[in-house]
């Protein structure tokens, strides 16, 4: 798989299944989640652990983006970003 | 009493004075951290113009470095310092971004809104900044390097002191045999572990209290900033008559309404920008829009929606900004960026809630 192209799933995968901003619906802001994708495609590439992801995610959300946490939100889309990247490398 | 304390009756009368920070911001006293703890004032310059002065950084450094239990390096007073000529420029929001850059920690109540409370009267009891790093096993070398004279810390008369008459010195506390310079460590320690204690009694008692009431009592308000969510109102707020006079828009017009996924209607909140996450300084610098719409869109929102995890959207015609409840800057996006349906809520707005 290219670059671009795992870049664009990572960003499909995180719009679809993360969003802890609610933006998704909103194609100007499509790009809202790209300055993460380099770590989590690292993550991905490690083949890391669901709680892995979820530290990761989890910490996107309130040292960079200064959210209140919900865990069991960042759980949920932890798990959903592995298996729909391990689905979609299949 | 020991001057423990005596301290601690100080702590928390102060800490339940105001609003309380859990990162730097800038208000128009000066930089205030914590419990209300000044970190630099607001003072006026020779044409009596409103600036904040940051005249004693080995005092800030030794304040932070405190309050963290580390040494804080002094590059945080570069940022402070452009924070400050920011500020004392009219930029605002822009002072903020910087402080944001500071990068420093949460300052939670318990921990280092106390240490940061009692760091300062200690220096304001004449201890020096660097024999305060030195007592805790800081490096005070990094306080030295600074090109500003040490001075004795200013009176801050916005903090209580022991009251005139009492037969006492102010620092006397400080004086007293219990506390030496080699035990300051310990002895703010010791304060720390009492002073939860304390809170925790205080929380033990109040809950007590609350579930001792009779069930048909009306329940306590809750406070909006604290959050929960606003239960949409059942029927919508009432509109002028057609041919009326009517006032632009405000967020007072559309409390209660629900506007789905973005939020629920709310009155204004009484918000400041606190601080301005990484996450929207990097989408600010990618994007079209100023600072100034930011600003302008908090201070004039023509809607302001609650949202899910105790955030709020404010809505202008120039930008949409999404804060914090704690004042912190979430995410931002300019007009440009609006997408349908943020533009149909617009002219649904515009038209006074008709649609």
């Amino acid at each position: 798989m290219k670059q671009d192209e795992r870049t664009q799933r990572v960003r499909a995968l995180l719009l679809r299944n993360w969003d802890p901003l609610d933006v998704s619906d909103n194609p100007h802001l499509s790009n809202e989640y790209d300055r993460y994708i380099p770590g989590i495609l690292r993550l991905l590439d490690s083949h890391c652990s669901i709680e892995q992801m979820e530290r990761h995610l989890a910490r996107m959300e309130t040292e960079e983006m200064r959210l209140e946490l919900i865990p069991e939100e960042t759980a949920r889309a932890a798990r959903a970003v592995i298996t729909g990247w391990a689905d979609e490398s299949r | 009493m020991e001057p423990k304390d005596e301290l601690l009756q100080a702590w928390e009368a102060y800490a339940h004075r105001g609003r309380f920070r859990p990162a730097p911001e800038i208000t128009d006293e000066g930089l205030v951290l914590g419990a209300g703890t000044f970190l630099a004032r607001v003072g006026q310059d020779e044409r009596g113009r409103q600036r904040l002065i940051l005249d004693d950084e080995q005092r800030i450094l030794a304040l932070l470095s405190t309050a963290y239990e580390r040494p804080v390096t002094p590059h945080i007073v570069t940022k402070l310092r452009r924070a400050a000529e920011l500020w004392n420029g009219g930029e605002k929001a822009l002072a903020h971004i910087h402080l944001s850059h500071a990068r420093l920690p949460p300052c939670n109540p318990m921990d280092e809104a106390l240490r940061l409370f009692v760091a300062d009267e200690l220096i304001e009891t004449c201890v020096a900044p660097t024999e305060l790093m030195k007592a805790q096993g800081f490096d005070p070398a990094p306080l030295e390097d600074l090109d500003t004279p040490l001075r004795k810390a200013h009176f801050n008369p916005a903090q209580p002191r022991w009251p005139a008459g009492n037969g006492r010195a102010s620092g006397e506390w400080l004086g007293g045999a219990s506390v030496t310079p080699a035990g300051w460590k310990d002895f703010i320690a010791r304060l720390a572990i009492e002073a939860a204690r304390r809170a925790a009694r205080e929380a033990a008692r109040r809950a007590k209290d609350y579930f001792a009431k009779p069930k048909d009592e009306a329940a306590p308000e809750l406070n909006p900033v604290e959050g929960q969510v606003a239960e949409p109102e059942s029927t919508p707020p009432e509109l002028p008559e057609a041919g009326q006079a009517q006032s632009p828009p405000k967020p007072s017009d559309f409390v209660g309404q629900d506007f789905g996924k973005l939020g629920v209607g709310v009155d204004k909140p009484e918000l400041n920008i606190s601080e301005v996450s990484s996450h929207a300084i990097d989408a600010m610098a990618n994007r079209d829009g100023s600072l100034a719409d930011v600003e302008s869109t908090i201070a004039d929102p023509l809607l302001v929606l609650q949202q899910r995890n105790n955030r709020y959207y404010y809505l202008s015609d120039r930008a949409a900004v999404v804060l914090s409840r704690r004042g912190e800057v979430i995410i931002t996006y300019p007009a440009s960026e609006f997408d349908p349906k943020v533009k149909e809520i617009l002219d649904y707005v515009h038209q006074g809630g008709k649609k």
